[in-house]
């Protein structure tokens, strides 16, 4: 207790305020600290940098906590005194981020609301090559973003999808007549989720299908080959004639792919 | 459109000047604070006399890109130009960005604009952010996008017989707005309010099948969906409330017709008699809502646990209306009798109740001990007695993370995933009517993180997982996955990161021949000396690799054949900007995509980008660009075109 009053008496009498004082050295980086929420909160630069006090007499680094520069649970925890209580960090655990151990800083801009040039693709850079094939979504035309479809803080759902409105994959915020619920279902649709048939990020196919050909896309589920009860999918088109190109192009008659109102065949 | 085309411009352009009017006697005001600052940051140790800290920044601030574009024509399929690239020719709102700082009237304190894609591109979007400290925040999201897609290789079933009409073909437009506010934010209550509309509409080609035969038809589009959403976030002591209140209203209605006499895809005689399609008017209207309620919490009870769980309830309904009426000649093959007119008219409704749960645990025994808990379930069914759907997942998870020092971190886990799934089985299905689906996967998870100094970071993981039920024969059974990736800085302006990627799976023989390989290598590099002033260069390459290999029954023959896919993708993408004298800019680069396996496929777009300025307040930009894309397999669809653009940059 004794402690605790010195150290308040020594604030008291010190002259040391931020972040006008941190300022002094870091104007550029207070300067645009301004602009942001982050301003507003009292003593701004103490809540992430311990020791700023004590730095701003020495100027020896070594004084003053960088979030940037610690370890995963302590950055996160840098953070987390305050963002603790977010709506975003519900799924945060459940998350593929809080379990490699990104942090927070690795992907926010704290003192800027420029964001990171790239800021996903600086770690997913094989996914950033995907969105080079001819048939993807728009990311680089700015119609579409990463966290459209991925909730980067975490999830509820049970895959890699973020949610939108009620528990829906986020796959329906733009694909709305997808959504359903049909009177037909085409199970997969449900169970596995549209990453069962589709490569969402690019594909060389023009439905951005996950094989070359459709009929080979279909036929991994419905090819009868197993007998294992516990496996869904033993659905055989028996009277198809798999040889002629009429028949092999599955979606040109079951048009109704994702569901249909009105037949269980899901031809139309 | 082109009235579109001129309300942007002239949305845009007064903005812009307004901006740069009103901007002035803010400049002068920060000048003049900005002046004493400039002279006292050398007195970085006298914090009494240290400068505001946001006097220099500019209180307004923005540019426009506007443009004209042309195309040479395209040689190849243009069907297939406007499938993949879709860009057109004429005036074009290319690139918006507006910032207005601590406006007179003090509605707001920040108000960004953006915009892009205006006057016809495929992706048109405009961004509005508004927000006061402590007051409220504003977003408003609209985005413009087309969907064109006539691709005769897709789903074409007489493209041997050289026909290359597509008969999954489309034209539509999808519009989406997303409209959020959030009242006082980063207070203890903070209510907020949301309204999401998609739409889509447009034309397309579909198929019109009966018994022995299909059509190609005409097919209208149209579809829209409302949801209205409101909430609190609420922070109590060391807990967090999110309650949330949603409802979801849509309709889909589609329009299936054709007027003409259509052969459809059977040119031979049925038992001696040509089916053809007369008219048609097939009309799906199909309503439904669903109410939702969410809710999140959080909470803190010490200092070494953090608690959260959510919740998730909706129960979308649809009623369908149905209605056909179609005419000419066609066959029932059961009692194989001819029809020259056919009429039904079909009510049906659609309920799906799906609810979904987490909790989930963080817990620091030790402060470089970190231990991870969650519990997750998600389950949904059909009203449906005949067509029972039903879908419960659950998962459990635990990971463990070890920060062992300041430059190693060790994290390891385990997952077990559950679910048991029903759905209607198939007419030789041995199952009864259902098919039943099981899910049992136990998940082992090792990683690490380790911080060479000063520059070097590497991280693995490695995941393996054995099943002893799947749901589908394709689902992922016994995989093992590996990632590593290493990130160095060699100096504060080069960094180079490479990236390995690997997923194999082997299913058991019980749940029938599945094999995968994916293998995914990239290495990216990034060059800014003197912090990019006058170069910038950013490059990449990644391999991609898959081969799947899937064994499936010739129902006719009941012959076992083998399906094998494999694809090897190779990718470049580079971008050099090199300032010349006089501050103009040359950008060089693009993309190149080359593919070989199951559909071989080229694709590259080279592009070089010249910017200008002619004063402070204005660049000249001038831009090539070329694409070009040919599938070996389907050379029908092979297209290359040329592309120039000039333009203006307006900066204020």
């Amino acid at each position: 207790m004794a402690l605790l009053s010195q150290e308040k008496k020594e604030a008291e009498q010190s002259d040391y305020k931020a972040p006008d004082t941190c300022a002094g050295c870091h104007d550029e980086i207070v300067g645009a600290f301004g602009k942001i929420r982050h301003a507003g909160v009292k003593n701004s630069c103490d809540s992430c940098h311990t020791g700023a006090r004590k730095h701003s007499e020495s100027v020896d680094p070594a004084d003053v906590q960088n979030p940037v520069k610690l370890n995963g649970l302590a950055a996160d925890k840098s953070c987390l005194s305050c963002h603790q209580n977010q709506a975003t960090h519900a799924g945060r655990i459940r998350g593929g981020h809080a379990r490699s151990a990104v942090t927070c800083v690795t992907c926010h801009s704290i003192h800027t609301t420029a964001k990171k040039p790239d800021n996903c693709g600086q770690c997913h850079a094989g996914t950033v090559a995907e969105f080079q094939r001819p048939y993807k979504h728009g990311l680089a035309t700015g119609a579409v973003k990463c966290a459209d479809c991925h909730n980067v803080h975490g999830r509820t759902l049970g895959n890699s999808f973020a949610a939108t409105s009620a528990n829906e994959p986020g796959c329906n915020k733009c694909h709305g007549d997808k959504r359903g619920p049909f009177v037909f279902e085409h199970a997969p649709v449900r169970q596995e989720g549209c990453s069962g048939c589709h490569e969402p990020h690019g594909s060389a196919n023009p439905r951005m299908l996950n094989r070359a050909e459709v009929h080979l896309q279909c036929l991994e589920c419905h090819t009868n080959t197993t007998n294992n009860a516990s496996v869904s999918g033993t659905t055989p088109p028996a009277f198809h004639n798999l040889r002629d190109p009429r028949i092999k192009n599955c979606t040109t008659c079951h048009v109704k792919i994702h569901g249909s109102h009105v037949n269980r065949a899901l031809l139309r | 459109m082109r009235h579109l085309q001129a309300i942007s411009i002239g949305f845009l352009l007064p903005l812009l000047l307004a901006g740069q009017e009103a901007a002035k006697p803010e400049e002068k005001k920060a000048a003049e604070a900005a002046a004493p600052a400039a002279g006292e940051k050398k007195k970085a140790k006298e914090p009494e006399v240290a400068p505001p800290p946001t006097a220099e920044e500019p209180k307004t601030g923005g540019s426009v890109d506007l443009g004209y574009r042309w195309n040479s024509d395209v040689t190849g399929s243009y069907d297939t130009y406007r499938s993949i690239v879709n860009l057109g020719e004429g005036p074009r709102v290319l690139g918006f960005h507006y910032t207005l700082m601590d406006a007179p009237s003090k509605v707001w304190d920040r108000l960004d604009l953006s915009a892009a894609g205006w006057g016809g591109d495929p992706a048109a979007w405009f961004r509005l952010d508004a927000s006061k400290i402590s007051t409220y925040r504003l977003r408003l999201d609209h985005r413009d996008t087309a969907y064109f897609n006539a691709m005769p290789s897709f789903a074409n079933p007489l493209l041997d017989r050289g026909v290359f009409l597509n008969q999954r073909a489309f034209d539509t437009r999808r519009k989406y707005t997303d409209l959020s506010l959030v009242m006082r934010p980063g207070k203890n209550f903070t209510p907020y309010f949301g309204y999401t509309r998609d739409s889509g509409d447009g034309r397309g080609v579909t198929t019109f099948v009966t018994d022995g035969n299909e059509y190609p038809v005409a097919n209208l589009l149209d579809d829209r969906t409302h949801n209205v959403r409101g909430g609190v976030e609420w922070t109590i002591g060391k807990g967090h409330l999110t309650l949330e209140q949603g409802g979801i209203v849509f309709d889909d209605n589609q329009s299936v017709s054709n007027t003409t006499r259509n052969p459809g895809n059977r040119r031979t005689p049925f038992l001696g008699r040509q089916l053809f399609l007369g008219d048609l008017l097939q009309t799906y209207q199909v309503d439904g809502h669903s109410i939702y309620s969410k809710a999140l919490a959080g909470w803190q009870p010490t200092s070494w646990l953090d608690m959260t769980g959510s919740f998730l309830y909706s129960q979308p309904k649809s009623d369908i209306l149905y209605n056909q009426v179609n005419k000419g000649l066609f066959t029932d093959l059961d009692t194989l009798v001819f029809a020259d007119q056919q009429s039904l008219r079909w009510a049906a409704a659609a309920r799906q109740p799906h609810s979904t749960g987490t909790v989930t645990a963080e817990i620091r025994p030790h402060q470089r001990i970190r231990i991870m808990e969650s519990v997750f379930t998600d389950r949904f069914h059909n009203s449906s007695t005949l067509d029972r759907l039903v879908w419960n997942q659950s998962q459990q998870q635990i990971d463990v993370m070890v920060d062992a020092s300041r430059w190693l971190t060790l994290r390891g886990g385990h997952r077990y995933t559950w679910g048991d799934g029903s759905s209607r089985g198939g007419l030789f299905s041995t199952n009864g009517i259902f098919d039943a689906g099981k899910l049992r996967r136990n998940t082992w998870t090792a990683g690490g993180t380790v911080r060479v100094r000063p520059r070097l970071t590497l991280f693995g993981d490695v995941e393996m997982a054995r099943s002893t039920a799947i749901l589908f024969r394709t689902s992922l059974g016994d995989f093992d996955k590996y990632r590593l990736r290493a990130k160095y800085d060699v100096t504060a302006n080069l960094n180079v990161q490479i990236t390995f990627a690997s997923l194999r799976n082997e299913n058991p023989p019980q749940f029938g021949l599945f094999s995968l390989k994916q293998r995914q290598a990239s290495a990216a590099i990034q060059w800014l000396p003197r912090g990019g002033k006058h170069i910038k260069l950013l490059g990449e390459y990644a391999r991609n690799s898959m081969r799947s290999v899937i064994d499936y029954t010739v129902p006719q023959l009941l012959t076992r054949e083998r399906s094998e896919y494999a694809d090897n993708g190779h990718t470049v993408s580079a971008f050099l900007d090199v300032r010349l004298p006089g501050a103009a800019t040359v950008a060089l680069g693009g993309s190149s995509f080359q593919s070989s396996g199951s559909r071989p496929t080229s694709f590259h777009q080279p592009q070089v980008r010249l910017t200008a300025p002619v004063n402070k307040h204005m660049h000249v930009i001038a831009e090539y660009r070329w694409f070009s894309f040919s599938q070996p397999f389907y050379r029908v669809e092979l297209f290359r075109t040329h592309q120039f653009l000039a333009g203006i940059r307006l900066i204020q």
